[in-house]
């Protein structure tokens, strides 16, 4: 006996339009989830790009990127002591901010260039009756 | 009786191609969502690695002295050096006998005085060394002086500064895959503007670090113990800096140096220096301390402060 399906001919466009439609459904998502992820990491690199720019504006790098901030709590401290004394206590921000002139790097070649002639020097250590070893 | 199920052509293959279809279509974007992927992946490795390995490179002596130089150069522009030819050349004669006693011997140290009241002493990577006229009216003798100087000798002979980049660099890189700074000095050659903004960055993170938070307390306990060494090797008393930092305890000045914030705290510095005095029997009564040498080359101290 020959079980006859009524499916003939005619179910072909109808198959193929349905596997067709179930293969758009089921690959849509992952279609969409690589486009974001691809839009993410464009993202991402353009957060990076800016904060990098960010800090380079500010002169921050990320050299005590991985200590504790200096924190305003500190710079605060600061300022208060910094009214009680005569110059004040040094703030560190302030002396960052400064570029130094041509000047100043001169004073820092007459520093670097500096030294006491090793003759003077023994003679210095042993007018203080220093031994060193 | 047994039935036929079998199919004719005509039934299977509209489901057959079906099947070939869905396998034809969804081929690509399987294919492009795991490939896209894994090329991603790769990539943000592959520059996370590059970021991690140029930041984990040791800072060479020469990039330590640019950092060093930079730093110095912020700190005389901001407070400015005190020239008096004696007391300079005064200041160089105990810095040079006390840093000859140092392991760290390939770099040059160089001292000066800064036009400060404040009570501090400084150092800068490669070799810069800076003494404020606050601390100099503080000491009571040479020994004293000795003690500051070998200090912070000792920060420049340990590194300290140098190992803070380096290890605040390893951690950023790694936690992020944001530009590192020392990754910018490595790759950068030396004199270009990106060395040159490097160091400059550089620079300004240790001098907000030194002066608002300072170096952590295991480092200021390290150059304590390797400053009583210098001095001692150098002749002078091992006891000068514990003199002088129980004399700032006591001192008005206290309230207005920044020492208290960016150090541990005197009592501790001052138990842990006289620990080593008493285990390396260093208590030597005879050492010289040179008050009166002090007191006549720092004699136009005297006359500043009471100005």
């Amino acid at each position: 006996m020959i079980v006859k399906t009524k499916v003939g001919r005619a179910a072909f466009p109808l198959a193929l339009v349905t596997s067709v439609a179930v293969t758009i459904a089921l690959t849509l998502p992952l279609r969409v989830v690589a486009q974001q992820d691809q839009e993410k990491a464009q993202d991402q690199q353009k957060q990076d790009q800016a904060q990098t720019d960010q800090q380079k504006k500010k002169g921050g790098g990320g050299i005590f990127g991985g200590l504790k901030a200096v924190t305003t709590q500190s710079s605060d401290q600061n300022k208060a002591t910094a009214s009680a004394g005569t110059k004040g206590a040094l703030d560190g921000k302030e002396i960052a901010d400064k570029t130094p002139t041509s000047a100043d790097m001169q004073q820092v070649t007459d520093m670097e260039n500096y030294s006491v002639p090793q003759g003077d020097l023994k003679k210095f250590q042993e007018d203080g009756h220093l031994q060193p070893k | 009786m047994t039935p036929n199920l079998r199919l004719r052509t005509s039934e299977w293959a509209p489901w057959v191609a079906g099947i070939l279809a869905c396998a034809a279509l969804s081929a690509p974007a399987m294919g492009q969502f795991g490939g896209f992927k894994k090329a991603l992946d790769k990539v943000q490795s592959d520059q996370r690695l590059k970021k991690i390995e140029e930041a984990s490179k040791p800072i060479s002596v020469e990039q330590e002295r640019d950092i060093g130089r930079e730093v110095a150069a912020k700190m005389i522009a901001a407070i400015h050096v005190y020239r008096n030819d004696p007391l300079t050349r005064y200041v160089n004669e105990v810095g040079a006998t006390v840093s000859v006693q140092s392991e760290r011997q390939d770099i040059q140290y160089h001292f000066a005085v800064l036009d400060s009241n404040d009570v501090n002493a400084f150092s800068a990577p490669g070799g810069y060394v800076f003494i404020t006229l606050g601390a100099l009216q503080l000491c009571q003798d040479e020994s004293e002086l000795a003690g500051v100087l070998a200090h912070e000798v000792g920060h420049i002979a340990a590194k300290h500064v140098i190992h803070e980049i380096e290890d605040a660099n390893k951690k950023g890189a790694a936690a992020s895959a944001l530009g590192s700074t020392v990754g910018d000095l490595t790759k950068n050659a030396p004199g270009s503007a990106a060395y040159q903004n490097a160091i400059q960055n550089i620079a300004k993170n240790i001098i907000i670090n030194l002066f608002n938070k300072g170096l952590p307390a295991k480092d200021e306990y390290d150059a304590d113990q390797r400053g009583v060494r210098y001095a001692h090797a150098a002749g002078y008393p091992a006891g000068g800096l514990e003199r002088f930092l129980g004399a700032f305890e006591s001192s008005t000045a206290k309230a207005q140096s920044n020492i208290t914030i960016t150090h541990p705290p005197v009592k501790d510095r001052n138990e842990r220096m006289q620990q080593l005095i008493v285990q390396q029997n260093w208590q030597d009564a005879d050492r010289p301390q040179l008050e009166d040498r002090y007191a006549t080359l720092t004699a136009m101290l005297k006359s500043k402060s009471g100005s």
